[in-house]
């Protein structure tokens, strides 16, 4: 199969990337995974994981504008890339297939 | 007398928020618009507008004061309340170089966001907060990369 296997918190990141298209930076981010997914997100998390991701070759980034507001530094903003939005498509769909009819099951065990 | 007054300025493209003690007279009265100047700040107030408001969004016949700068006193901290701690930014030297700049960047826009909707004290907690958890993970990769590398030169030699 040969297929990238995403983590939980590496699909929230690219669906972040997804969602917020050219102003995904780090704060951005952030603030999307918080807001929607309701998940815990800490800078050192996510800085690590959009790391890790470019390594990967899922993601790209790029230096932007540096801003009074950040003391002068620069953001750096991220986009998924043909691999990353491939690489998540397919575990989304993993993941609907898995899901599929069982849902009702989960309804029962809570 | 205190008021909470957020002080914009665009053209120097900063925000700047404190409980400022305004001279008195001035004080417990609405504030309906600021424009900080260099040398002097002018205060249209709300409760004095006799007129619809006009085209321009300005108020005719509003009242304006205009009161020098040194007028407006920090009530509380000082200028330094505009950055975040400094313990906690000397912390943050510790983390890699490849990180560092755009978290301490997004640290500082988070805790100017919180500044001015906050105030002072939260934004400082929320930003130890920041500092503190995402050291881990940083600190975490760092050692499983230098792990790997030392597992790495023994199957080498």
């Amino acid at each position: 199969m040969g297929k990238q296997i995403l983590g939980e918190f590496e699909q929230l990141v690219l669906w972040s990337l997804v969602r917020l298209g050219e102003d995904a930076y780090g704060t951005t981010i952030q603030k999307e995974i918080e807001s929607r997914a309701r998940h815990t997100c800490t800078l050192g998390a996510l800085y690590t994981t959009l790391d890790r991701l470019e390594q990967k070759g899922l993601i790209a980034s790029e230096v932007g504008e540096s801003t009074a507001e950040r003391g002068g530094r620069a953001k750096k903003y991220f986009r998924i890339e043909g691999a990353g939005a491939k690489a998540l498509k397919e575990s989304y769909e993993a993941m609907q297939r898995m899901a599929k009819g069982f849902v009702p099951r989960l309804e029962d065990a809570l | 007398m205190t008021s909470k007054v957020i002080i914009t300025n665009s053209s120097r493209g900063h925000v700047l928020l404190k409980d400022f003690v305004v001279w008195p007279g001035k004080a417990d009265q609405g504030f309906d618009a600021i424009w900080v100047g260099d040398d002097n700040v002018t205060i249209i107030q709300a409760k004095d507008v006799a007129h619809p408001a006009s085209s321009r969004g300005r108020r005719t016949g509003s009242s304006e004061h205009i009161i020098p700068a040194w007028m407006i006193l920090p009530h509380h901290g000082s200028h330094c309340d505009e950055r975040p701690p400094r313990v906690a930014e000397q912390l943050l030297d510790l983390i890699p170089l490849k990180y560092r700049e755009h978290l301490v960047g997004d640290l500082e826009e988070i805790y100017k966001n919180d500044l001015l909707e906050h105030g002072v004290q939260k934004a400082q907690r929320r930003y130890w907060k920041q500092v503190g958890l995402s050291f881990v993970p940083i600190i975490w990769t760092v050692i499983k990369e230098v792990a790997g590398l030392a597992v790495l030169l023994k199957l080498i030699r």
